[in-house]
């Protein structure tokens, strides 16, 4: 049950790598940050992961399966990969149900209905208001839903691109105490890019900063949290030179 | 003066068929297809070829269907692996390809001459009886496509569909295969495009390549686009509206003693006139696409 990705190294125009040799790994259970600079490669990491990029080099492996032809379309169905991207992560025209069904299209209709019905459960909010318009959520009502969406499927491993982005800090602590209490309760791992450092470390077990497309530092959550050039770089609180 | 209006509704409803076809490829499921016309032919060669050979229509028409839909089905094969916008090329040129098949395989297609003397529909009557009762079929195969294509778009699968003309990327990550849902509504919109088709030859008692110029997709287009892309209501009303403009200017001709050569550029600029005014005062069409009704705030 560990998702990893190996020595990877991938891009969107030739001979321009953005991921270098890139390796980290997610085990079991885990939540796992990437932190870094804008355009260092964090987004272009997970898209690599669920496929929509396919890697020059290097190997990405799922439970021990190595993903390198799989279509994106089979890895959440086949692999337990569920990917919530950055931005446009939810069908604002649909209602919240018919959102939460476009992620479980391949679940067994029963199993299907029984899952939405708990997920609108562990989910008051969406519960209340199941049949409206997504487009009708706020910020962090949208996020709860494109995260339950990706539930759905009863996936083992989440990939998360900034989640908190444009959240207001409460609804930001909410959002990660949320990612945790997933973990906990579905057992997926969680492998989340993210640019609130202090507040994502807080809830994570492990870290990567991303420099350019290589790993510039690994390590517990605590670790880089007290890191001083991660501190100096996002968290405002390292010394200055 | 009977008659005329009957055959503009038959028109009306024949294209109605071909443009709820294309409003389900393109404006559901955001499917660039400038082919359109090469279902329609195949549909209606196939009823031609079929019927020649003595098969009743109702059992050509059904047979018609099925040509195009391995057609569409062939189109959405053809180029799944390209960029939507050369994809949409391709398509041009598959519909180039079936009407030069049409024009050159004289043994099949009757070359240039196309097919005619077909049994038409209904050969017991004659005249405005005729009439009334084809477009009572055609009518008929309106509606039943129509209501087809509107329980489509309010299914699963039309779902998935608008997902992934809005969002293809999100719907692979969700696990939906979009080829195979590409190539199902190719089919799909294949079959009704062979059914329109099929009925224009049965109609006409007469198919012949000059039926299948690119023009003529650009006319289905014009329909789908006036009409409002994604709403099947705005599709028929689009068919009608064109179809009616089609056929009434050289009847205006007839009215103001306009010189005949300047019918067809007549009939051009004035269809594109109207798409121009109707863009500019609606951006969405006549009748826009409505996702959901209003009243969806309720729980
Ligand atoms: N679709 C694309 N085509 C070409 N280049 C791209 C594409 N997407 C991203 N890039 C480039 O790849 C690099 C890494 O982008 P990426 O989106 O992975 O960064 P990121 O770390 O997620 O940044 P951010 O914090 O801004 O989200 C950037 O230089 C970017 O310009
Ligand atoms: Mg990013």
């Amino acid at each position: 049950m560990t998702l990893s990705v190996h020595e990877v190294r991938a891009g969107y125009v030739p001979d321009a790598d953005i991921l270098n040799s890139l390796s980290i790994t997610v085990e079991p259970g885990e939540i796992v940050t990437i932190l870094g600079p804008n355009g260092s490669g964090k987004s272009t990491l997970l898209k690599t992961v669920v496929g929509q990029l396919r890697p020059r080099a290097g190997r990405v492996v799922a439970d021990g399966r190595d993903l390198a032809g799989i279509p994106v379309h089979r890895r959440i169905r086949d692999c337990g990969v569920a990917y919530v991207p950055q931005l446009d992560n939810i069908f604002g025209p649909l209602t919240i149900r018919e959102n939460l069904e476009l992620g479980g299209q391949f679940v067994a209709p029963a199993a299907r209905r029984a899952r939405l019905e708990q997920l609108l459960e562990h989910y008051p909010n969406l519960g209340r208001k199941a049949g409206a318009r997504a487009d009708s959520l706020s910020g962090g009502e949208r996020q709860m839903l494109a995260l339950a969406r990706a539930l759905m499927p009863g996936p083992r491993h989440l990939l998360l691109d900034e989640p908190s982005a444009g959240l207001s800090p409460l609804m930001m602590d909410e959002l990660f105490a949320h990612i945790r209490r997933i973990r906990d309760r579905e057992g997926v791992s969680v492998l989340m890019v993210e640019q609130n450092a202090a507040e994502s470390l807080e809830v994570s077990d492990r870290a990567y900063v991303l420099v350019m497309g290589r790993v510039h530092r690994e390590g517990t959550a605590r670790e880089i949290l007290e890191d001083e050039t991660v501190g100096q770089l996002y968290l405002g609180t390292g010394p200055v030179h | 003066m009977l008659e005329f209006c009957l055959h503009v509704l038959i028109m009306s409803a024949i294209f109605g068929i071909a443009a709820v076809s294309l409003n389900l490829q393109a404006g559901t499921g955001g499917l660039l297809n400038f082919g359109q016309i090469a279902l329609f032919g195949i549909g209606a060669y196939a009823v031609a070829i079929l019927t020649r050979a003595g098969l009743p229509w109702p059992a050509a028409l059904p047979a018609g269907m099925a040509a195009a839909a391995l057609g569409g089905f062939a189109i959405g094969r053809l180029g799944r692996d390209l960029a939507a916008e050369y994809w949409a090329l391709a398509t041009l040129a598959v519909a180039e390809l079936v009407r030069l098949v049409a024009l050159n395989e004289d043994w099949l297609t009757g070359g240039p001459q196309g097919i005619g003397g077909i049994v038409g529909l209904f050969p017991g009557l004659d005249g405005v009886a005729r009439a009334l009762a084809t477009l009572a079929l055609a009518a008929l195969l309106l509606l039943g496509t129509a209501l087809m294509a509107r329980r489509l778009g309010q299914t699963q699968f039309g779902r998935v569909l608008r997902l992934m003309r809005e969002n293809p990327d999100l719907a692979t990550a969700l696990g939906h295969d979009i080829v195979a849902c590409k190539v199902k509504v190719l089919a799909i919109g294949g079959a009704m495009a062979g059914l329109a088709g099929g009925l224009y030859t049965l109609y006409l008692a007469f198919i012949g390549p000059d039926q299948l110029l690119p023009f003529e997709t650009f006319l289905i287009w014009t329909m789908v686009v006036l009409g409002g892309l994604g709403n099947v209501a705005g599709a028929v009303v689009g068919a009608m509206l064109v179809t009616t403009l089609y056929a009434g200017i050289p009847f205006l001709k007839d009215a103001v003693a306009l010189p005949s050569d300047l019918t067809g550029s007549l009939r051009v600029f004035a269809i594109g006139s109207i798409v121009l005014a109707v863009l500019m005062l609606k951006p969405q069409g006549l009748v826009p696409e409505r996702l959901r009704r209003l009243h969806a705030q309720r729980p």
